[in-house]
Parts: structure tokens; C-alpha cells; sequence
């Protein structure tokens, strides 16, 4: 499979560029973008929580028209997908490269591994995290743009239904849950303080920090936080009022090595939740990862790596070692109560999960990747009893396409 | 309301003699029970999830809640809609189980607790009577006693309940010794009255469903119910009783229908339907497994209801009939009951004293007070005329041949 998927991105990639985009002076720049992506897993849980070994988890196909350098068109559609298959369906115009507008439907800004293209993340799944706690993608406008040369970045948006819809939810029967809310309001500001210091070293370090916030619907709405195969891991809470996120991350590239690491927080009301119908404590979801990779061949680290020497032209692609350690729990404020598991609970039991991800990632050419991953889910007492199991290791090998 | 009145009147020349009677509370759970007092019980629930509960009465959907009595509160519980016939949107029957979110959580030693809403028995105090009576014959019956119910914030009057000591573990401790066992709820799925089956377990599993050790082996938990069917059917009368033993305390079994049909039961283990509303429970593997009675709303039927009835329509009625030992213990046991029955029109008159005005406040008991009242008068007549009737059939009955279908 691996060969009949290299073999014409390799051709394609004689040229160098792009191979699907095209040209007419300044005016009009047009990229097709396609990509196709394939799943093989081995995983240590119950056959309900993943049920297929071998899956097709992408295949997109996208257009982007940038007319005049100034007004980007953005379309793209999944074709695995059938309840929702569009993707990034947007129009950004550069008024100037301080102000910025987005409009239609995007990732809201918030989550730095949630806002980075699923062809381009580290491992095979993306954090727990950002997949489980932050926005993802929905239908608003953004207001976006750098300043300061090019040190601080901006981004604040307003979205229809708090980007809650998961577009890219790991494969099980129980995971496609639309958690629709209220409207979202999120900022993100990126600063990269050493953009134009002399060592190279620094340059590329920079810090986000992103707050979010919106309303979440009356009922059992608590955010659905799955372990990394749809093992439910955190109940069902009935919550009421606003929902806060914030978040903070890091990341920095030195030529080979790359790290960053990213902490989110959301906090959920539950006005008039109790038994009494009082108000009882919010609930609070948190989780954190920190990773490093770095590439065996030498290759400058980036989010596509081209590899120096190409499979078939003389050389067996770039490898890349990375490993990630990440935590995602929840809980609450101790009450002085027993905790419960019950959803209208003053003192919310506390599940929380340990991940460990050891990964090997192959450019035979640098449109093709491949990525095999090792990962180790330890899970307390309060997550083992909700799931049925305190310790799930799998593997999961990825092949895809992008161009 | 002269008739209340008169009522009450007679109860007061009895409730010294009544409350004389009752044991004094050891326990937590025993004072729940004392039905010297009429409970008040507040079941703190969101209104949301009452209304939900309400909607969707038929189904079993939990709900969280919070349980206080005599301002002794147990949060973290979980309460669902109950019942088979007696399914109600209005007056729904509840059923508390206080580990339900909180793994090992009791409340007064209990588990769980069941809150009959009385909507089939217009005299609501049937239950009560009935498991009174057969505790007082020695079946291991589960306790009952009256509350007002109150539900959510506002502490809203939600009509009058019997609390209903639920079988399960603590229930099996206390009658038992040890809650170890293979405790079964059987399942009515039709006219069944241990009739073979086959050899697979799946009839049985419909029928006897496990409440204890639900995990192990479908062979360790059927094949003491199967193999008790075979036994029926293949033993001759003769030896019925060594043949079922390691599966059956026959003779409790045989005490407790000649009680129920004292009782005028007409869906127990002699059911108009076969059989239904029991519990079977095994303390071991291969010791034989104990009847528990549940759920007498319909007792009290008919007051000239044979005291055989329906004793035919059951095979293993029909061979320990045929044993003058065991034939001996049934018509024993229905004029031990009329002599301990002796209590049960006092015992009506004491409890309606207790529960007439909540009876009378009940917003949502599906008949009015009236029909409260006649329906308690049709209890107190049964109750001091059944024993006369019974001993007068009974005296006869050893030379009785069965008959065969009197459903």
C-alpha cells in the first residue's frame, strides 16, 4: 500500500513546488489541495470502543483561491463524511497584514495543537486535550493579524454554536457526538519574542495564550471527553450556564528538534442544577501535553518535511523520533461530600488518564508520511471504574497523502 | 367521614394492645420501618428530573436524588420509575437505590428502598397487611410502613406511599444470616408454574433473573433452576420432597402458598397467571433456595376464595398434595394463619387511623376519598370474617382431592 501511495507523489514531486497549483501572474493564485489517510490499529480495548482495525479516517479534497495577494477563498470537503463533509469553507481578506478578516466556517482560534492541520501533528492522534476539550470548527468571524513585526500575533472571533462539532473524532461507535452550545467567543494572542533576535536557536520559540468563552445548553451537557479510543471517560454531568476555556502553550524549533507543550482548561456552570434545584460548583476539565521530536536524518523540523534524500532517488526518506506524555482529568471543588459519579453532584468524582506516546514518523518523499505510534493509557481508580480498564496499551500505524 | 370518625374511635381502644406489640427499634432501618408512625419522607429531586421521570414513567431511566428522613439526609442516590402494572405518570411508583452513584453508599443500613404508590390497591394498605401477616407466620417478608412523600425543593406533598423494604443484600442478612447467595427475582412471562422447559438456560434467565453474583457462569446460576424443574417433573409424589431438596426448602415454599391463599392472593406463587411476585434465594450453591414473597397489593381478592385454589394448576403443588405429610403442613399452616390473622383487624384499624388524613390529602391517589374509605371498610370486613371461612374449608380439606383448574 505504502508503495502504490508513494509512487505518484513521488513522481509529482520531481518538480519541487506544489504539484497542484497553478499560476496566473499575481492576480490569481489557485492550490488544489487532497489528501487521503489510512488507519491500521491494534488496540487494547473492547471491540465496541474500536471496532475496525483498518480504516480510511480522511480523504479531502480542497480548493484555495488567493486573488491579488488580498482575498483567500477556502473550500474543502471530507468525503468519508457524509453527516458533515465540509471542512474549511471560509473567505480571509488582508486588509493590511495587522487586520485581517475571516468569515465562514474554520477552526476557532483557541487550541495551538487544535488549530494545526491534521497531515502536519507529531503523532497519529492529536492530544487529549486538544481534541477533547477545546473548539473545534465551526461557522463565524475572525478578526486576525500581527503586529509589532511581526512579535505578537492576534485572533478573536465569534462563532454560532461554540465550535463543539468534532470533525475529527477517533473512529468508534460512540464518539461523533455534536455537543452543540451557545455562541462562542474566543481570542488567541501568539507572541514570539525572539522573532528577529541573531540566535537562531530563539527565534523560533513562541508562546500562546487563548481564553474562550459561551453559553452550554441546560442538560446532562458536560463536556464528552473520551479516552483515546472512545472509552468514555469522564460522566455525563448536568451543566447550566457558561462554559470558560483557557489556554496556554509553547513551542519552539532548533533544526532537528522540535518541542512544545500545551495546558487548556474548561469550566462548566451547573445554575440550578442541584437536587434542590440550587446551583451546585462548576465542573472543571483540564489537561496538559509536552512533547519533543527529533529528526534522525538531520532535516530542519516542520510542520511538512522534506526529506533530503527522497525514497527512490537515492536515499530512504527523513525519520523522525518523537515522544509525548500528556494528562487530561476532571473534577471540582471538594464540597466535604463523598464523591459522586452522580451528574447532579456537589463533589464530582475525579477520573483522570496518563497517556505516554512513543512514535517513529517516515518521509519517504515529502508528500507521503508515515507514522507509527505506541501508545500507553494509565487511567486512576475513579477512570478505570468508569472505562472497566486502568491500563490500555495499543498501536496504531498511519499512512497518508497530501498534496 | 362518620365512618372515619367511627373508625378512628375503634382504633383508639386497640392502640394500646397494638403498640404493646411492636419490638422496639435496634436499628436505624428498623425505626424506618416502625409502622407505629406514619413516616414523612422528602425525596430532594430537580424538578427537570421529575418532570422527565414523570414523562417517562414506563422506562427505568435513572435520576439523581437526595433522601432525607427525620433530617437524617442521604445525598448521591439514585431514583427511577417502578413497577409492572402499577407504572404510573401521576403517582409514580419510586425505586431509591443509594449506591446507585456512589459504589458501597447505604442509608440506614439499606441499600435501596422501595416507595409503593398504592394506585392498585384503593384501600392502600394491603401490602402492609399482608407482609404483616406473613411475618408473623415466619416467611421471611420484607417490612413495610406508611410515609407521606415529599418531593423537590418546594417539599410538595406527592401523595401517601408505603416504604417497602426492597430484597437485597441487607434484606438478606437480616432474614438469613448471609447475603452471599444466589438471590433471583422472577420475571412473569407468562402462564408458567415450573413446567420443564429444556436444558438451555435461556427460559430460565428470562424467568429467574439473578440480583446477586450477576457475573458468574450461566451454568452455576441456571442449572440449579433447571435441574429443580426436572426434579418436579420427573419425581414421583412419593418422593418429591427428597428430590427437590438441594434445590428447594419445599416446605417453606408450601407454608408460604397456603399463607398467600389465606391471603386471598390471586397473583402469587397459586397466580390467576401462574407464577409471579416472588424472590428465590439460594445462601449457597447447592443449598436449596428459600420463596420470599413481593408485592401483595392483590391480596384480599375474594373473600371465599378456597383455600386450595388453584393448588392444581401446579405441578409441584399438585405431587406435594399427593403427600399426607405435606398435605398435612398446608391445611396446618392456613389454620395457623387464621389464628395469627386474629391481629389483622386491629392492625387495619390502627393503620387507617394513622394514614386516613394523608390518604384523604393525597393529591394523586387514582380514586377519591370515598372510594378510600369503602375500600377500607371491604379490608376490615375480609379481615374478620376470612379466618372463620378458612378454618370452616380447611377442616375438610386433607380429604380433598385437587381441582385441577380453579384459576
Amino acid at each position: 500500500m505504502l508503495v502504490a501511495l508513494a509512487a505518484p507523489a513521488t513522481a509529482v514531486a520531481q518538480g519541487g513546488a506544489d504539484p497542484l497549483s497553478f499560476r496566473a501572474g499575481r492576480a490569481v493564485e489557485v492550490d488544489v489541495d487532497a489528501s487521503l489517510r489510512v488507519d491500521a490499529r491494534d488496540v487494547g480495548v473492547s471491540p465496541e470502543s474500536a471496532p475496525d482495525l483498518l480504516d480510511v479516517s480522511r480523504a479531502r479534497l480542497g480548493l484555495d483561491v488567493r486573488l491579488w495577494r488580498r482575498l483567500d477563498l477556502q473550500v474543502e470537503r471530507d468525503f468519508r463524511d457524509a453527516p458533515q463533509p465540509w471542512r474549511d469553507v471560509f473567505a480571509n481578506l488582508e486588509i493590511a497584514r495587522a487586520l485581517e478578516v475571516r468569515a465562514g466556517r474554520f477552526k476557532a482560534p483557541f487550541s495551538t495543537e487544535r488549530l494545526n492541520s491534521g497531515l502536519a501533528i507529531d503523532f497519529v492522534y492529536r492530544s487529549l486535550a486538544a481534541s477533547q476539550i477545546a473548539p473545534v470548527r465551526d461557522t463565524g468571524v475572525m478578526v486576525h493579524g500581527e503586529v509589532l513585526r511581526r512579535r505578537v500575533g492576534y485572533q478573536v472571533g465569534v462563532f454560532r454554536a461554540g465550535g463543539e462539532e468534532d470533525d475529527e473524532p477517533v473512529p468508534t461507535a460512540e464518539s461523533r457526538v455534536t455537543r452543540r452550545s451557545g455562541a462562542l467567543v474566543t481570542g488567541r494572542a501568539v507572541l514570539t519574542p525572539w522573532a528577529r533576535a541573531r540566535r537562531r536557536a530563539l527565534r523560533d520559540l513562541n508562546f500562546a495564550a487563548a481564553v474562550a468563552r459561551g453559553t452550554v445548553p441546560e442538560g446532562r451537557n458536560s463536556l464528552d471527553v473520551r479516552a483515546v479510543f472512545g472509552d468514555r471517560l469522564f460522566p455525563h454531568l448536568e451543566v447550566n450556564g457558561r462554559r470558560t476555556r483557557v489556554a496556554g502553550s509553547a513551542d519552539w524549533r532548533h533544526g532537528p528538534f522540535g518541542a512544545a507543550g500545551e495546558w487548556i482548561r474548561s469550566t462548566d456552570e451547573r445554575l440550578g442544577q442541584g437536587t434542590d434545584d440550587d446551583d451546585l460548583p462548576p465542573v472543571v476539565a483540564s489537561g496538559w501535553h509536552a512533547q519533543a521530536t527529533w529528526m534522525v536524518t538531520g532535516e530542519d523540523k516542520d510542520d511538512r518535511v522534506a526529506p533530503d534524500r527522497p525514497l527512490l532517488r537515492g536515499g530512504a526518506g527523513a525519520i523522525e523520533a518523537a515522544v509525548r506524555f500528556e494528562e487530561i482529568r476532571m473534577g471540582g471543588p471538594d464540597t466535604g461530600e463523598p464523591r459522586s459519579r452522580s451528574p447532579r453532584a456537589r463533589s464530582v468524582i475525579e477520573p483522570s488518564q496518563r497517556v505516554w506516546t512513543l512514535g517513529v514518523n517516515w518521509y519517504p518523499v515529502r508528500w507521503v508520511k508515515v507514522q507509527a505510534n505506541v501508545i500507553r493509557e494509565d487511567r486512576n481508580a475513579d477512570a478505570a471504574a468508569l472505562t472497566g480498564r486502568a491500563r490500555v496499551w495499543s498501536r496504531v500505524v498511519r499512512a497518508q497523502v497530501g498534496l | 367521614m362518620t365512618r372515619r370518625l367511627l373508625l378512628c374511635l375503634a382504633v383508639a381502644s386497640l392502640w394500646p394492645i397494638a403498640a404493646s406489640a411492636q419490638p422496639q427499634p435496634a436499628s436505624p432501618a428498623d425505626a424506618l420501618f416502625d409502622d407505629s408512625t406514619l413516616h414523612e419522607l422528602w425525596v430532594h429531586i430537580n424538578a427537570r428530573d421529575w418532570a422527565d421521570l414523570r414523562a417517562t414513567y414506563l422506562e427505568n431511566t435513572w435520576y439523581p436524588c437526595d433522601v432525607e428522613w427525620r433530617g437524617l439526609k442521604v445525598r448521591n442516590a439514585g431514583c427511577r420509575s417502578r413497577g409492572f402494572g402499577s407504572r404510573s405518570p401521576v403517582k409514580p411508583g419510586l425505586l431509591l437505590q443509594f449506591d446507585h452513584y456512589v459504589t458501597g453508599q447505604t442509608w440506614l443500613g439499606l441499600r435501596s428502598l422501595v416507595l409503593d404508590n398504592l394506585v392498585q390497591d384503593p384501600s392502600m394498605m394491603k401490602e402492609r397487611m399482608s407482609m404483616r401477616l406473613l411475618d408473623r407466620m415466619g416467611v421471611p417478608a420484607p417490612r413495610v410502613a406508611h410515609a407521606r412523600l415529599h418531593i423537590g425543593s418546594g417539599r410538595d406533598y406527592a401523595g401517601l406511599y408505603t416504604m417497602v423494604e426492597n430484597i437485597d443484600e441487607p434484606f438478606l442478612a437480616r432474614q438469613f444470616g448471609t447475603d452471599a447467595g444466589y438471590l433471583y427475582e422472577y420475571r412473569w412471562q407468562g402462564d408458567y408454574h415450573f413446567e420443564d422447559l429444556g436444558a438451555d438456560f435461556d427460559p430460565y434467565a428470562v424467568r429467574f433473573e439473578p440480583r446477586t453474583r450477576r457475573d458468574e457462569a450461566a451454568a452455576t446460576l441456571y442449572a440449579p433452576i433447571r435441574d429443580l424443574v426436572r426434579a418436579i417433573a420427573d419425581a414421583p409424589a412419593e418422593s418429591i420432597e427428597a428430590a427437590v431438596a438441594p434445590y428447594l426448602d419445599l416446605r417453606a415454599f408450601v407454608r408460604q402458598a397456603a399463607v398467600e391463599n389465606y391471603l386471598a392472593e390471586w397473583d402469587g406463587l397459586l397466580g390467576y397467571a401462574g407464577l409471579d411476585n416472588f424472590y428465590l434465594y439460594k445462601p449457597a450453591a447447592g443449598a436449596p433456595g428459600t420463596v420470599i414473597p413481593w408485592d401483595k397489593d392483590n391480596t384480599f381478592a375474594w373473600l371465599e376464595m378456597p383455600p386450595l385454589h388453584n393448588l392444581g394448576t401446579n405441578p409441584l403443588m399438585v405431587k406435594a398434595w399427593q403427600v399426607p405429610a405435606l398435605r398435612r403442613l398446608y391445611v396446618d399452616t392456613l389454620v395457623e394463619a387464621a389464628a395469627a390473622a386474629d391481629i389483622l383487624p386491629a392492625e387495619v384499624q390502627r393503620a387507617w387511623a394513622q394514614v386516613a388524613e394523608a390518604a384523604a390529602a393525597d393529591p394523586v391517589k387514582p380514586v377519591g376519598t370515598a372510594d378510600v374509605e369503602a375500600a377500607v371498610q371491604d379490608l376490615l370486613h375480609f379481615v374478620n370474617a376470612r379466618g372463620a371461612i378458612v378454618r370452616r374449608l380447611a377442616q375438610d380439606a386433607t380429604g380433598t382431592e385437587l381441582p385441577q383448574a380453579s384459576r
